[in-house]
């Protein structure tokens, strides 16, 4: 016994600390052995003027990813969400997009609300081969970019598709001096040419178009200016803060010289009907919506993540409390196609994924049946006959109006 | 008769013109002077205080206008900063971070036409959240990351940029930057206040920007504020991280000042010549009218005149001084007589004074003699009459010889008590201040009286409270005096019941004196006849006794308590007295003494003996001497030391002596009858047995080469009489020593270097012996060594020494009576060898007056002229010895009061 403690003593440092590092390799074998999860990034403003978006996106991906993983992953990989917030800020997020791009196993990234964000991060998005879904920002050059691969995929609303669904329900409540309210951006921009084309379909013109820059408190000057045009309507392209700056000067109109509001959905991304409650049962406000769980198309399924919805966010009571619902609508079926995608390609590169979500199957998902949601020419699932206009009703839930 | 009523008047009366000063001269040395000290203190003063006034005045303005400056360049980064501001809240710069891909159609066009305040140089940049440049106006240079954060202004000396973030819903998404460079600097900052400098300090202490190179330069670390020569006030812009200073020059100010000064100069100067010629001019107006006043004066003194009168003229001052002249030259009229009496008066006292003074003088200088004279012709009568009484006697002879020598020993006590008195009245006694042990003291003085008590069948009570090592400074031989007398009264006048001496400490008071005081107190209290109340008072005084009866009863000359009472109070103590008539006295002295230092005790204390006596085996010593004292020493040293001692009185049997072989050493005296010394020891030396035993040689001889004389008849060592202690322990361990060696003769042994040196044992004995007789020499004229009495007492003991000083006073007496019979038969060798023996026995006892005489005597034996002087001082020299004796003897048996 005393003999072997001696030799055992004996034993040279090198030695035993060349036992111990073999034992480390064994282990780092072991643990890359266990496969990785595969990484989904969030990149949404999670913290600014856009936030619910921003946490309605991340509930529908992380419901989604919740059902995959019980389901055992996709090809034995479990899924992991990362979240990285831009705030609404381009530059942030190309930031983001540059991070995301060097972790390890990351097969997309979700993206926000926000399309100027988008817009900025594209070169970057196709720099890096960045599998990049976005569930709500609904520029039309976000999918339209002009890149080839095209590395973008869009479960939500296209401007393209929503000027001419806006105009066509302002149409058809007998509106037809239109005016045009647009953010200053990308955005703005894209929903400009979307409206007049929109318009235009219709044998109609603006009546004129006001721009308004983000972070504008006042809307006074943006809407005497159309008023002065004396239009009907007003077709508005606005996030939550200037949404409700815009709401509220509207209301402090008097009751004659107020019109109807025709708003594309970027303002339900923030506190919107918490800020602008009182001017909202002054004006005339409906915007555009995609899904709701309150009238979804198949009523099973979105039970299903009402239900799992309501369990995991105790925050929210009922199904009418919902917060952004199309966030998580869209965000939960793009998340469930990227992972149909990945199985379908086998693998978790990238590109294959990407081209196999270019060649997906058909999808039976909460928003629609997918058949298939993506081709190689079309990375819009969704289309006009998705779109519906809604309101909140006096307690702040959407209601779908018909 | 007059020339003395001014014989001040008339010495001064001279004098002022020639060595006091004149007013004039008051004014030139004095007022002139002075008026120039105290106007250079004025001007300094005032210069001083105009500079400190002027130096404060503009540290307060230059702190007034840094204030000022600072709050203007507050001002203007506020300014700066409402810019920078007011960009970052604009909606359009907002938007144009968040549309990044399509500004450029409306940011250039807005940045080109932005004109940043103050100066159109100033560059103005959009910033995204992490300080990247979006875009900025056409001045720009690039500009380096700046990170928006919370509103910053940063300054150094090449550019100051301010920071404004750029938020939207709550955070930063951007920045607006605000830069100017440093050429800027005088535009945005240069001082707005002439005269003054200006500077700008970053946090970090650099200067940024400076109006004036010499003081601060940019870039460099700020500069003390306490720089000379110019002052500067520091204000602190919390908010904008730097600090504004205004400076100024103080050497500019005092540019002015030193015209101010110069005016100062000059108004002072002529302050002070104003005030010099007022002098002058009114110097002029009153001497004229004081020197006629002076000179009148002087007349009437020169005339002698007390009739004339002074004319009143001047200003007021002097005429009131001549009036007042006029008023005492009346009053001296009136007067002048019985001053004179009066003078008259006093001079027949002053010389009746000196009169009676002299006459008391006379008194005392005719008792002293007197004394001497009685005392010479008594010396030779109690002397004969002691020699007479050991000569066959038959009885009635005998008491009638017996009688007369105790009827002369009370006449020579009485003579000596009026010696004593008369010596303390002409103020002749000095007091000692040797260090002494107060019980040992006592127990001297008291052990005596207890002989006397018991006889008397009286109890006598010593009760010493005081520390046993208690060891005082002061007389111990008047303390002495004192004591003995007082108690000997006692003793006397109690014819039964106690006497009680009783020593007691007391207090110093008032904690006023050293610690080293000590206070005692000496209570002597007996059962006797007691003093009346009315006689009390009396009895300190000289030839007063309590009784006349007393004196026939108990003899004495009254003077004791008189002399007690002299004594203590020349002691510097106090003597108090209580009586009752047949009770008692009690005489109470309280002195004060210093207490002795610890090396004085020790020293007191310390033996010799140790140190040599230890080397020293016990021995045989054969001791040939005649003389008494000088035998009765020399064994009781040896005794004392532990060695056997043999006395024989000459030369013959201490020859035979020596031939017993009993002797292991021998102290052989030269001088003894029958046969000296040096014979013996030649005789000694020629037979067996005392062939090798060591001989010391005794000798009143100081001189060297009678001692190499000595040691050539065979002496080892010679040692000079009187002897200490140590010098005698010496001798014999060298003796003994040479007994253990074997070797016969010490010179043999150890020959001398030269010839013609003394032959003794060591060379420096002699210097010593020398030197002990230049000290003799010295206090010739004192009667005797105290210090050679004290080691003495020390050595042997008090009750050996009083032995020895009694029959040193008997042998002397018989001594005296013998030389002067020797003296009037002409008698040669009994003049020598009476003169000698003196020496040797009185030189012994320390008596170094009488040693000398004896000397001196000796020497000039065959000289009956010189003789005849010498003659003279021999009973006076005696008396003197034996009452420095009997001064020193505790035992006293013939002193009476």
């Amino acid at each position: 016994m005393t003999t072997v403690g001696n030799s055992f003593m004996k034993a040279p440092m090198h030695l035993s600390l060349g036992l111990m590092s073999l034992l480390a390799i064994f282990l780092s074998n072991a643990v890359s052995a266990a496969s990785p999860p595969l990484i989904l990034g969030l990149d949404a403003d999670m913290s600014s003027g856009s936030a619910k978006a921003g946490v309605a996106i991340r509930r529908g991906a992380e419901i989604a990813i919740d059902e995959i993983n019980t389901r055992g992953g996709v090809l034995n990989r479990t899924l992991k969400l990362i979240v990285r917030d831009h705030r609404g800020n381009p530059a942030r997020g190309v930031d983001n997009i540059v991070d995301f791009s060097e972790m390890q196993n990351l097969v997309a990234v979700l993206g926000g609300l926000h399309t100027p964000v988008a817009l900025h991060e594209l070169k970057t998005i196709h720099d890096k081969k960045v599998i990049y879904l976005s569930p709500w920002a609904a520029g039309t050059p976000i999918v339209e970019n002009g890149y080839a691969p095209n590395f973008v995929f869009r479960v939500s609303v296209r401007d393209q598709y929503a000027g001419g669904f806006l105009t066509q329900k302002a149409t058809s409540r007998g509106f037809r001096r239109v005016a045009l309210a647009l953010e200053n951006t990308g955005w703005g921009r894209s929903n400009e040419r979307a409206m007049k084309a929109g318009l235009l379909a219709q044998g109609l013109t603006a009546v004129g178009v006001s721009w308004f820059h983000w972070g504008r408190a006042n809307m006074s000057e943006a809407l005497n200016d159309l008023q002065a045009l004396n239009p009907d309507v007003i077709l508005l392209v606005a996030n939550a803060p200037e949404g409700v700056a815009m709401v509220k000067r509207m209301a402090a109109y008097t009751k004659d010289r107020r019109i109807p509001i025709i708003s594309h959905w970027g303002i339900t991304g923030g506190q919107f009907f918490q800020q602008a409650r009182d001017a909202l049962k002054a004006v005339d406000f409906t915007f555009l919506q995609t899904f709701s769980f309150l009238k979804p198309p198949f009523p099973d399924r979105a039970n299903r993540v009402v239900n799992y919805y309501l369990n995991a966010y105790p925050d929210v009571k009922r199904a009418d409390d919902i917060f952004a619902p199309t966030g998580t609508a869209h965000a939960y079926d793009l998340v469930h196609l990227l992972a149909q995608a990945v199985l379908q390609a086998g693998t978790a590169d990238r590109d294959r994924v990407r081209q196999a979500l270019e060649n997906l199957d058909e999808y039976q998902g909460l928003l629609k049946n997918y058949a298939p949601a993506f081709t190689v020419e079309r990375h819009d699932a969704l289309n006009a006959g998705d779109f519906r206009l809604s309101r909140f009703n006096n307690v702040g839930v959407i209601v779908p109006v018909e | 008769m007059w020339g003395s009523l001014f014989p001040l008047n008339s010495q001064l009366g001279r004098l002022p013109n020639s060595r006091r000063i004149s007013l004039f001269g008051y004014a030139l040395r004095v007022v002139i002077p002075l008026g120039i000290v105290i106007f250079s203190f004025m001007w300094s003063g005032g210069s001083y205080y105009l500079k400190n006034y002027v130096e404060n005045e503009l540290r307060q303005h230059v702190a007034t206008i840094g204030v000022r400056e600072a709050q203007r360049i507050q001002n203007q980064l506020e300014g700066l900063k409402n810019f920078a501001r007011t960009l970052a809240g604009n909606d359009l710069l907002i938007n144009g971070l968040i549309d990044l891909d399509s500004n450029s159609s409306y940011l250039p066009a807005f940045f080109y036409s932005l004109y940043p305040p103050v100066s159109s140089k100033g560059q103005v940049f959009l910033v995204d959240y992490k300080g990247r440049i979006l875009i900025s106006n056409r001045n720009s240079d690039p500009l380096s990351t700046v990170a928006p954060g919370k509103e910053t202004i940063s300054i150094n000396q090449n550019s100051l940029t301010i920071r404004v973030p750029i938020l939207y819903s709550g955070s930063i998404e951007g920045g607006v930057v605000l830069r100017y460079s440093a050429s800027t600097y005088d535009k945005l900052f240069g001082g707005s206040v002439a005269g003054y400098d200006f500077f700008l300090y970053s946090d970090d202490n650099q200067v940024v920007y400076s109006t004036n190179s010499k003081l601060a330069e940019t870039g460099q670390p700020a500069p003390s504020s306490d720089i000379d020569e110019w002052v500067q006030v520091r204000t602190h812009l919390a908010n904008d991280n730097l600090s504004v200073s205004a400076a100024s020059s103080i050497s500019v100010a005092f540019e002015t000042l030193k015209t101010l000064e110069f005016i100062l100069f000059i108004g002072f100067a002529t302050l002070l010549a104003v005030l010099v010629a007022l002098l002058i001019i009114s110097l002029v107006i009153v001497s004229k009218p004081l020197k006629n006043l002076a000179h009148n004066i002087s007349k009437i003194r020169d005339a002698n005149d007390l009739d004339r009168i002074l004319n009143i003229e001047g200003p007021r001052e002097i005429s009131e001084v001549a009036s007042a002249f006029n008023q005492m030259t009346d009053t001296l009229k009136s007067t002048i007589v019985s001053k004179n009496e009066l003078i008259v008066l006093a001079e027949t006292e002053s010389k009746l004074k000196e009169a009676a003074e002299a006459a008391n003088l006379a008194k005392s200088n005719f008792l002293a003699t007197m004394s001497h004279e009685i005392r010479t012709p008594l010396n030779g009568v109690l002397g004969l009459t002691q020699l007479l009484t050991h000569s066959d006697l038959n009885k009635d002879q005998r008491k009638k010889v017996e009688t007369i020598l105790s009827s002369g020993q009370t006449l020579l006590a009485i003579i000596n008590d009026v010696l004593d008195m008369s010596r303390i009245e002409a103020g002749g006694v000095e007091l000692e201040n040797n260090a002494f042990n107060l019980r040992n003291l006592i127990s001297v003085i008291s052990s005596p009286f207890q002989n006397l008590a018991d006889e008397k069948g009286l109890h006598l009570r010593v009760s010493d409270q005081v520390a046993a090592s208690l060891t005082l400074k002061g007389d111990p031989v008047r303390l002495r005096q004192v004591i003995w007398n007082l108690l000997s009264n006692a003793i006397k006048i109690t014819a039964a019941g106690s006497v009680s001496l009783i020593i007691t400490e007391l207090e110093p008071e008032g904690g006023q004196p050293g610690p080293m005081k000590r206070k005692i107190q000496f209570h002597i209290e007996d059962t006797g006849a007691g003093i009346s109340s009315d006689r009390l008072k009396e009895i300190f005084d000289p030839f007063t006794q309590a009784d006349s009866s007393i004196t026939r009863k108990h003899g004495g000359t009254g003077l004791g308590l008189a002399i007690v009472n002299q004594l203590t109070e020349l002691m510097g103590g106090t003597i108090e007295v209580k009586s009752e008539i047949n009770k008692g006295t009690q005489f109470n002295v309280t002195l004060c003494f210093d207490e002795a230092s610890e090396q004085e005790s020790d020293r007191l204390l310390e033996s010799p003996v140790a140190e040599f006596n230890q080397a020293i085996p016990p021995m045989n010593v054969l001791v040939a001497e005649d003389n008494d004292i000088n035998a009765m020493i020399a064994s009781a040293f040896l005794r004392k030391f532990g060695h056997g001692v043999r006395v024989v009185e000459n030369g013959k049997l201490a020859v035979n002596a020596a031939a017993e072989g009993w002797a292991d050493m021998i102290l052989m005296d030269i001088h003894m009858p029958e046969m000296n010394g040096m014979d013996a020891t030649k005789i000694i030396r020629a037979s067996e047995t005392g062939k090798s035993i060591p001989i010391i040689g005794l000798t009143a001889e100081a001189f060297a080469e009678r001692h190499t004389v000595f040691i050539e008849s065979g002496m080892n060592d010679v040692l000079t009489k009187p002897y200490t202690e140590p010098q005698l322990l010496k001798t014999l361990s060298s003796g003994a020593i040479l007994l253990g060696s074997g070797a016969r003769n010490f010179k043999h042994s150890n020959p001398p270097a030269d010839a013609s040196q003394p032959q003794v044992r060591n060379p420096s004995d002699i210097r010593q012996s020398s030197a002990d007789q230049a000290s003799m020499a010295l206090e010739v004229s004192e009667v005797g060594n105290n210090h050679a009495l004290d080691n003495l007492q020390k050595q042997l003991g008090p009750d050996l020494v009083a032995d020895l000083l009694g029959k040193a006073v008997e042998t002397l007496r018989s001594q005296v009576v013998l030389l002067h019979a020797a003296l009037g038969q002409q008698d040669t060798s009994a003049i020598q060898s009476v003169a000698h023996s003196i020496k040797g026995a009185s030189g012994s006892m320390g008596a170094t007056k009488i040693v000398t005489l004896a000397a001196k005597i000796e020497t000039a034996r065959d000289d009956p002229q010189q003789l005849q002087n010498l003659i003279i001082e021999l009973d006076p020299t005696a008396d003197a010895t034996i009452h420095w004796w009997r001064n020193r003897d505790s035992e006293r048996p013939n002193k009476q009061t």
